[in-house]
């Protein structure tokens, strides 16, 4: 894996301060009766880093197995990405 | 709702802390704990545990990753069956009622119970029974896997190969849907299987699971998301007290001996299942 190794747990561990950043600001905000848009937004944004960085880690491994050129890990990444994908679709049309 | 923002990050801090000490993730205090102490609805709480379950992942894993303790392969493998389990899980979660979803999570209370006492007495040794061998191995198909177990120093190093995948591959689908039902993290499940029944060396299995739990978390998350069954001030306050919870919970666990935290944590256990109980013969 190489860099990948080395950048992988960075890009997460940033992800996830700078997540754990706007929820605490936005929570500050909120305590201190502040902008309920501004809140809303920071709170908003904080989860959606968050939720996204699983994501981009297996994007990043995709990119990388697909360099490698193995073709199996980067079909059961697609896979896993598009099942989450169909997943959240199938949710939401059912609702 | 300041003092109440103050106790969630409090309570998820707590849960974390304890969690990570022990290896469990901070779902099995946490949903309790805000249910119990302070009257969240059980949905919620599950929803805002399952947002966190993704935080304590990525940091678990970006420090397992730089360790190279995460077998990949085998975490995308299971991991389709785990997306699958936490979708259905969280699915009947939403439609459940609150008590159907408080009954359950006492039964997953009552079998943790005795699986943290078997650990109180045994030790960390007693689940590891990987099968390493020497020597470079080649695979012939897609559950057919194999790992490096980076900790073992023998010259050449030390493989093992992932036995029973296709028995495990399904048993992720439980992991996943009891994930997705309850906001605990499924590892309770999945470490041992791995270990037990797949025989991947302990660590890897922690590790692995660490990955897997992310995306069960997502996948769970988003339904309850999508149902609008979440608070956004309580989930964010929980997030964040939860993750930084587990990131001093990860370190303090190299300095205090993991068996009075397991006691402790055994006894937190026994006393939010009385509790739980007493909730549930009230309503």
């Amino acid at each position: 894996m190489g860099r990948l190794d080395e950048w992988y747990p960075r890009i997460m561990r940033r992800g996830t301060w700078l997540s754990l950043g706007c929820l605490g600001a936005g929570l500050l905000m909120q305590m201190g009766e502040q902008d309920a848009a501004a809140v809303h937004a920071l709170l908003y944004g904080g989860l959606a880093i968050l939720l996204v960085l699983p994501v981009v880690g297996l994007l990043l491994f995709t990119g990388r197995y697909a360099l490698r050129r193995d073709v199996e890990m980067v079909v059961l990444s697609v896979f896993v990405v598009l099942m989450l994908l169909v997943g959240t679709v199938v949710l939401h049309v059912s609702k | 709702m300041d003092w109440l923002i103050a106790a969630y990050i409090l309570t998820g801090w707590c849960a974390g802390l304890l969690g990570s000490m022990v290896g469990l993730g901070g779902g099995i205090i946490v949903v309790p704990a805000l249910t119990l102490l302070l009257n969240v609805n059980i949905k919620n709480a599950v929803s805002s545990s399952l947002i966190s379950l993704v935080a304590t992942s990525v940091m678990s894993v970006s420090v397992y990753a730089e360790r190279r303790l995460v077998h990949y392969r085998l975490g995308l493998v299971f991991v389709f069956t785990t997306i699958l389990g936490s979708f259905l899980g969280s699915y009947v979660g939403v439609y459940l009622d609150p008590q159907t979803v408080m009954i359950c999570f006492a039964v997953l209370i009552g079998a943790a119970i005795p699986v943290m006492t078997v650990r109180l007495f045994q030790g960390e040794k007693y689940i590891d029974r990987s099968v390493l061998r020497t020597g470079p191995v080649t695979r012939t198909g897609l559950l057919e896997l194999y790992g490096r177990y980076p900790a073992d120093d023998t010259e050449g190093g030390s493989y093992y190969r992932v036995r029973h995948a296709k028995a495990g591959a399904a048993l992720s689908t439980l992991a996943g849907a009891v994930s997705g039902l309850l906001g605990v993290g499924g590892g309770i499940i999945q470490v041992p299987m791995l270990n037990g029944l797949c025989g991947v060396p302990v660590r890897v299995a922690t590790a692995t699971s660490a990955f897997m739990i992310g995306f069960t978390g997502l996948a769970g998350a988003t339904t309850y998301f999508l149902y609008e069954q979440f608070d956004l001030s309580m989930t964010g306050a929980v997030v964040v007290g939860v993750t930084v919870g587990s990131w001093m919970g990860s370190r303090l666990a190299l300095l205090i001996r993991t068996r009075a935290i397991v006691g402790i944590l055994i006894a937190v256990l026994v006393a939010t299942l009385v509790r739980m109980v007493i909730r549930i013969m009230a309503i």
